[in-house]
């Protein structure tokens, strides 16, 4: 089958209009700022930070849910913001906030009928925020945190797309339906842009950080992420893995190659793999509060 | 593929380790993953290393024809899912692993 046509222009102009057209997106959420803005100042204290949060019942509710379940494992019931950021600190709580908001801006589409799978998405997700833990825990580094929420984020360009480039993403999902491949291919020659480019330019306007930035941008592609390959090389190989284990659904059947420079990066004994996947599974488990907060 | 620990005289030349020997300090003699040699053991037993967790075959329980099919059925959709990129050697090793993951569930549904 002929590759489907191809708009005019370079990847970055088509990538520049596709955003033009972004109308209504959410803003970066005003609490995620103002938590920002006191992190800055290293005199701010755990009370100032659980102030601002409980100034939010509905926030203070999904944070004290996700804390006090078996993700985290604390044996003793946490009821007060303040004792959560010092068990867990800012970074933890932040990324629970960050998370939290990106799925209530997202959950539930623009109202426009999609066949796109949201439930299988998240799942999808979820799984693989809990593979780059793993993965990252394996390879001996200690933010786990922030492998997670890579993990959990790295698609999202894929519902940015689906709630306001609508029909460019039908189209894509048309694509992928008929000649069975993947997404990122079906866009990269369709559209000229990837799910990738979306959600790294929504992470850049954001001002989120350069981490999640490139591990959102270069997912399918590590090699060309400037400071964070090694990180952005985790969501790589977690996409893939939880991909081969059938762990939601990212939107397609197929799997990507797996990039040879990261593999290599990784060092990651063949033999360790199962020991990997049985390690993925069962922290998939304890990891399905996310996905409450995602219904 | 199984692990499983034995004791270090029992050990052979061509096993795989499973997980990393350590020494009684926590320092790493041998990583996970490194085909044993006589050599190795050697230097191990010198370390006064008692055990050591190695790679083996799964013991195979016999399946049901039932269970035969959905294995088939399992191990055909990872192929497919595989079919363009299978010539790599680590995505054979992703397959394999997923294939024995699968497998696994099929046996041990989650509840």
């Amino acid at each position: 089958m002929p590759p489907p046509p191809q708009q005019p222009g370079n990847n970055q102009e088509r990538l520049k209009r596709a955003v033009d057209k972004v109308v209504g997106l959410p803003t970066l959420p005003a609490m995620l700022a103002s938590i920002n803005r006191l992190m800055i100042n290293p005199r701010t204290s755990a009370k100032e930070v659980a102030a601002l949060i409980s100034s939010d019942p509905a926030i203070t509710a999904k944070i004290l849910r996700v804390v006090n379940s078996s993700f985290y494992g604390f044996p003793n019931r946490i009821t007060t913001i303040t004792h959560a950021i010092v068990i867990l600190g800012f970074n933890t709580i932040k990324s629970i906030v960050l998370s939290s908001s990106i799925f209530d801006a997202f959950k539930k589409g623009a109202g426009k009928p999609s066949p796109y799978n949201r439930t299988e998405f998240w799942k999808h997700s979820v799984g693989c925020g809990v593979a780059c833990k793993v993965i990252a825990r394996r390879i001996g580094y200690s933010s786990l945190e922030e492998f997670f929420i890579a993990g959990l984020l790295h698609d999202i360009g894929k519902v940015v797309m689906d709630q306001y480039l609508h029909d460019d993403f039908l189209q894509v999902l048309e694509i992928v339906g008929n000649r069975n491949c993947l997404i990122v291919d079906a866009e990269s020659q369709h559209l000229g842009f990837t799910h990738a480019d979306i959600g790294g330019w929504l992470f850049q306007k954001w001002n989120l950080s350069k981490a999640l930035i490139e591990s959102t941008t270069f997912h399918h592609n590590p090699a060309l992420a400037s400071e964070n390959q090694k990180p952005v090389s985790v969501v790589h190989l977690a996409d893939i893995m939880i991909r081969a284990m059938g762990i939601g659904s990212g939107g397609d059947a197929r799997i990507p190659m797996v990039s040879e420079a990261a593999w290599q990066l990784l060092d990651i004994p063949p033999s360790a793999l199962d020991k990997l996947v049985a390690e993925i599974d069962e922290e998939m488990q304890r990891a399905l509060v996310f996905l409450e907060l995602a219904g | 593929m199984g692990q499983k620990t034995i004791p270090l005289k029992d050990a052979k030349p061509g096993m795989i380790t499973a997980e990393p020997v350590n020494d009684v300090s926590g320092a790493t003699l041998v990583r996970e993953g490194v085909e044993l040699n006589a050599n190795w053991i050697t230097r191990l037993m010198a370390r006064k290393i008692d055990t050591v967790t190695i790679m083996c075959e799964d013991v195979v329980e016999a399946v049901s024809p039932d269970m035969e099919a959905k294995f088939a059925e399992s191990d055909a959709a990872v192929d497919a899912m595989f079919a363009d990129v299978i010539t790599s050697p680590a995505m054979q090793h992703i397959a394999g692993a997923a294939k024995r993951y699968k497998r696994q569930r099929l046996l041990k549904p989650p509840k």
